[in-house]
């Protein structure tokens, strides 16, 4: 794998990447589907006619407005106001820069992807964010780095963002104040 | 979804578990005449199916150096929507009778032993308990874990807001207390059937009368993984 250049607070590090996953760490399992006299079997999906069994590679997607198919060019816009979306580069191409953050800002990433950063000598504790593609797209991931004693990694995923919520309305049919003065013993008469 | 949350003088209350997911910034579109429309990704046929049934290796490679089996102009391209699944024999023909197992092999990828395969079925129905050990400061939690997925806790009623504003209140100097699913309170969290397990971590935030309750799930460590032990070669 390519060195990644990296920019972290203004200091610039290369290092290689190497991803890592739950199997590298605890084992991996897999299952198999065995048929009569051990023989291994694979999975089909059937067709609507019932007729046809469709294994891997079988059937493609093909884009289609409404129900007619097309072969018209694509274009990637922004979701909000249509206009066409600048490609961002791959991160092996233009050097990604990361700052210092605090352990609150780094606990909202969700994770997608872990890689280790090989030649990377960071202080054990220290944390910095950023962003990171690791192939050229339309949205920028978010990323941070965390140093251990053991080595770097670089954590890939999403900043989430979770709101504070109040109880500012209890209930929409209990009104917030009392429509008329009542005394405390009611109003008998109006039983 | 919802979730049960017990505290650990063991009250329990509803509450809404919202995944934080956010729209897509980007969409594809194609020009039309009326105008950029989004198109619809469908599944076509790409080649016909079942075409080498019953064929050896060899057969299939000399039928293709003959001719174009795969290709049957009639039915390539046709629209086609999977309805149900089945496994298919070397001839690629459904059988009824079958057996899963589940291979575990261990990091260096040695098999380390096969059983039948038993899915994991979920606990979230269950309530799940604030532990008493296993509380995380935020730089411990960012050291130690590597979380896939966050979801916020939200209240349902009023009475389950001053419960999870108490628990926020009182998690807020703590960080991060962990959570513990299973009827026994012992057992990881598991969300859906034949989902992993993960381990549960709630955090709580307050300000003002407003609070901020999230639960972290992970299922791995932020560590390296352990050296494979050089081979020691007789002298």
């Amino acid at each position: 794998m390519a060195a990644l250049r990296l920019n972290l607070n203004g200091k610039e590090i290369s290092s290689e990447l190497s991803k890592l996953t739950r199997a590298d760490i605890y084992g991996d399992s897999k299952t198999r589907v065995l048929g009569p006299n051990d023989e291994v079997l694979t999975k089909a999906g059937v067709s609507e006619n019932g007729r046809d069994y469709l294994t891997r590679g079988d059937f493609k997607h093909a884009l289609a407005i409404g129900e007619e198919f097309t072969l018209k060019p694509t274009q990637v816009v922004n979701a909000l106001d249509g206009r066409p979306v600048e490609q961002v580069p791959s991160s092996f191409a233009v050097a990604p820069k990361f700052e210092p953050a605090s352990a609150d800002e780094v606990a909202h990433l969700e994770v997608d992807v872990v890689y280790r950063l090989n030649d990377a000598q960071l202080e054990a504790g220290s944390r910095f964010i950023g962003t990171f593609n690791y192939r050229a797209g339309y949205e920028k991931k978010d990323a941070v780095i965390i140093g251990k004693a053991e080595g770097a990694f670089l954590l890939v995923g999403t900043l989430k963002k979770a709101s504070f919520v109040g109880m500012d309305v209890d209930s929409q049919l209990i009104a917030a104040e009392p429509a008329e003065e009542e005394t405390g013993d009611g109003d008998f008469g109006s039983l | 979804m919802y979730i049960k949350l017990t505290n650990s003088q063991k009250r329990t209350a509803d509450l809404y578990l919202i995944s934080l997911n956010q729209a897509k910034a980007t969409k594809v579109v194609v020009q039309t005449a009326d105008g950029p429309a989004e198109p619809e990704r469908k599944p076509v046929l790409g080649r016909k199916p079942g075409w080498s049934r019953g064929m050896e290796p060899e057969a299939i490679a000399a039928a293709l150096v003959k001719g174009d089996p795969e290709i049957d102009t009639a039915c390539i391209g046709r629209p086609v929507q999977v309805r149900s699944t089945v496994f298919l024999n070397s001839k690629s023909q459904p059988v009824t009778q079958f057996r899963v197992l589940e291979d575990k092999f261990l990091p260096d990828g040695t098999l380390k032993d096969t059983k039948p395969y038993r899915p994991t079925e979920p606990n979230i129905e269950l309530p799940i308990q604030v532990s008493a050990k296993g509380n995380q400061s935020p730089e411990d939690m960012v050291q130690k874990f590597v979380v896939h997925k966050i979801y916020q806790l939200i209240h349902t009623d009023s009475l389950s807001f001053d419960f999870i504003f108490a628990e926020c209140e009182k998690i807020q100097p703590m960080g991060f207390v962990r959570l513990a699913a299973g009827l026994k309170g012992n057992e990881p969290l598991i969300l859906r059937r034949e989902g992993l397990p993960c381990f549960a971590f709630l955090r709580g935030r307050i300000e003002g009368e407003t609070y901020c309750a999230t639960l972290h799930l992970t299922n791995m460590e932020l560590k390296a993984p352990v050296a494979k032990a050089p081979e020691v070669k007789p002298a």
